[in-house]
C-alpha cells in the first residue's frame, strides 16, 4: 500500500492524499525531501494559501492525470503556443473565472507545472482574437486609459 | 481584473500563449495590461520563433540598432521590424533605388552595410554609398583593361577578376585625412577570363575560363595552387572541395549557392535545380512551365535559410520560398536582363545589362 500524506488547507480541513499524487506538486515534493519520507506520515503539511474547495479540484486533476494521461511534459517548451488542451482538461476547467484564477494561484503556489500550463492556456484562449473592448468585458475591467 | 492579483510569472505565462495579434490587442485594454504585455521576454520569444529565421549578421545588426537607453534590447521593436520585413518580402513590397553611372552593362555586384560595389563591361569598378540619396557613384576604380567579371568585398578589401586575365586586390579604406584607395596587388597567371573570385584573410581562390581553379596568396599575389578537373569554363565558385559531380542540367550551369545540406544551381537551360548534397540527387526543378519560373537564362541566384532569390535574362528577379518551393514574388524594374544579385535580410542589390545598379529595400515600406 502506498503512503498517505495529510494536507491541511487554509480553512482547516485535512485531506489524506496518496504520496504519489501529492508529489506532482513541486512544493510538497521539496517539503518531503527536506523533511524525509518516514516522518511525513505523522506530520500534517499545511497549505495556508489553498482553500479546500480548490484543493479538491487540484487533487481531482492530479489523480486523473496520474491514472489516465500523463500531464503534458513541458519544462521550457519550445513551441508552447501549439499545445492542445485535452478534452478532459477542457471540461474540467469549465468553471467560473474566480475558481479558474484560484486554481491558477494554487497550481502556481503548489508548483504543479502541467496544471499551471493548461490553466494559463485556458486564460490565453479567453483573450485570443478579442478586441480590447471585449477583453475588458470578459474580465470585467473598468478603466481603459483614463487618468490614474 | 485577473492581472492585478495574479503573480507576475503567471501573467507572463498566460501572455506567452498569445499570438502577436492578441498580444498587441492586449496592450489596448488598460494601463496594467499595457505594461504587462510589453514584457521583453515574450516579444523576444516571438521574434526568435518566427517562421522566417534571420541570418546571424541580420540578427546582430538588429541587436545593435534596437538598444534601449539602459542597454537592453527592445524586443518588441525587433519583432515589429522582422514582422514587417517578412510581410514585405512575401508581398514583394520594396522601395527601389537606381544607381546610374556605368556606361555599359553591369556584370557583378557586392555590398556591405554602407556600400555597393559594381563591376562592368566598361572596365571600371564603381563604389556607391547606400546611406546617402545620391544616385551617383562615390569612387570609380580604373585599372582593368577588360570587362570586370567578378568581385568579392570583405571589410575594406575588394578583389576583382577580369577578362584581361588578371585579379586585382583593392583597399577601400577611407578616413577624413587620407584615403587608401588603391590597387594593392595584381595577380597574373590565368590564361583566360577570370570568371569568379572569393577570398578570406589569407588567400584568394579564382575560377577561370581556362578551366582551372587557382589559389593565390593575398599579400604577395603569388599563385600557390592550380586545380584542374573541369572540362569547360568555370563559372561560379564558393569555397569548398570537389566531392561529387552533380549532373542534370541540360546546359551550362551559371550560378550556384549552397548551405550544409542543399545546393541550388541556375543554368542556361532556364531552370533552377535544388540538390541534396549528402545524397547527390536532384530534389526539385523550378522551370517556367510548372512553377512560374524564369523565361530567360538564369544569371545569378542566392539562398539563405528560408528563401532563394534568382535573377535572369527575362528582366526579373524572383523570390522563392524554400519550404514550399513556391514563388513568393517577382520583382520587375530593370529594363534589361539582370546579371547579378546579392541580398541580406533587408535588401536585394542587383545589376543589369541596362547599366544600372538597383537597391530593392524591403525595410522602408
Amino acid at each position: 500500500m502506498s503512503k498517505i500524506i495529510k494536507l491541511q488547507t487554509s480553512d482547516g480541513e485535512i485531506f489524506d492524499v496518496d504520496v504519489e499524487v501529492a508529489t506532482c506538486s513541486g512544493l510538497i515534493k521539496t517539503m518531503l525531501e527536506v523533511l524525509g519520507m518516514d516522518e511525513s506520515d505523522k506530520e500534517i503539511v499545511s497549505l495556508p494559501n489553498v482553500s479546500s474547495a480548490i484543493l479538491k479540484k487540484v487533487l481531482e486533476w492530479t489523480k486523473y492525470h496520474k491514472d489516465n494521461a500523463p500531464p503534458p511534459e513541458l519544462d521550457e517548451p519550445t513551441d508552447i503556443s501549439s499545445l492542445e488542451i485535452c478534452s478532459w482538461d477542457y471540461n474540467f476547467l469549465k468553471v467560473d473565472q474566480g475558481t479558474l484564477f484560484e486554481i491558477i494561484l494554487a497550481a502556481n503556489y503548489l508548483d504543479i507545472k502541467g496544471l499551471l500550463v493548461v490553466t494559463c492556456k485556458t486564460v490565453a484562449n479567453m483573450i485570443k482574437g478579442k478586441s480590447p473592448e471585449n477583453i475588458r468585458k470578459t474580465f470585467n475591467i473598468k478603466s481603459g486609459f483614463t487618468p490614474a | 481584473d485577473p492581472f492585478a492579483f495574479l503573480p507576475a510569472n503567471v501573467v507572463e505565462k498566460i501572455l506567452s500563449f498569445l499570438d502577436y495579434k492578441s498580444l498587441a490587442r492586449s496592450q489596448g485594454v488598460c494601463r496594467l495590461w499595457r505594461s504587462m504585455a510589453s514584457n521583453d521576454k515574450i516579444w523576444q520569444r516571438l521574434a526568435l520563433s518566427s517562421t522566417w529565421p534571420f541570418s546571424k549578421t541580420g540578427h546582430e545588426r538588429q541587436m545593435r540598432s534596437h538598444r534601449k537607453e539602459d542597454g537592453s534590447v527592445d524586443w518588441k521593436r525587433v519583432f515589429v521590424e522582422r514582422y514587417k520585413l517578412q510581410r514585405n518580402w512575401r508581398r514583394g513590397y520594396c522601395h527601389v533605388r537606381t544607381f546610374e553611372g556605368h556606361t555599359q552593362a553591369i556584370t557583378c555586384i557586392q555590398f556591405d552595410g554602407s556600400r555597393i560595389v559594381s563591376g562592368s563591361h566598361d572596365k571600371t569598378i564603381r563604389v556607391w554609398d547606400m546611406r546617402t540619396n545620391s544616385p551617383w557613384s562615390v569612387i570609380t576604380l580604373c585599372g582593368h583593361s577588360g570587362t570586370v567579371r567578378c568581385l568579392h568585398l570583405l571589410d575594406n578589401r575588394l578583389i576583382s577578376g577580369s577578362t584581361d586575365r588578371t585579379i586585382k586586390v583593392w583597399d577601400l579604406s577611407i578616413n577624413l585625412q587620407w584615403s587608401g584607395i588603391a590597387c594593392k596587388v595584381t595577380m597574373v597567371g590565368h590564361e583566360d577570363t577570370v570568371r569568379c573570385v572569393q577570398m578570406d584573410e589569407k588567400k584568394v581562390v579564382s575560377g577561370s575560363y581556362d578551366r582551372s581553379v587557382r589559389v593565390w596568396n593575398i599579400k604577395t599575389g603569388n599563385c600557390e595552387k592550380i586545380l584542374n578537373g573541369h572540362e569547360d569554363h568555370v563559372w561560379d565558385l564558393p569555397f569548398g572541395s570537389c566531392s561529387k559531380t552533380l549532373r542534370g542540367h541540360r546546359d551550362a550551369v551559371t550560378c550556384i549557392s549552397f548551405d550544409q545540406s542543399r545546393l541550388f544551381s541556375g543554368s542556361l537551360d532556364r531552370t533552377i535545380k535544388v540538390w541534396n548534397l549528402s545524397l547527390g540527387n536532384c530534389i526539385n526543378t523550378i522551370d517556367w512551365m510548372s512553377s512560374e519560373g524564369h523565361t530567360g537564362v538564369i544569371r545569378c541566384l542566392q539562398a539563405d535559410a528560408s528563401k532563394l532569390v534568382s535573377a535572369a535574362d527575362d528582366r526579373t528577379l524572383k523570390v522563392w520560398s524554400l519550404d514550399t518551393g513556391q514563388r513568393i514574388a517577382t520583382l520587375r524594374n530593370h529594363t534589361d536582363g539582370v546579371t547579378c544579385l546579392q541580398f541580406n535580410d533587408f535588401v536585394i542589390v542587383s545589376g543589369s545589362y541596362d547599366r544600372t545598379v538597383k537597391l530593392w529595400d524591403f525595410s522602408v515600406c
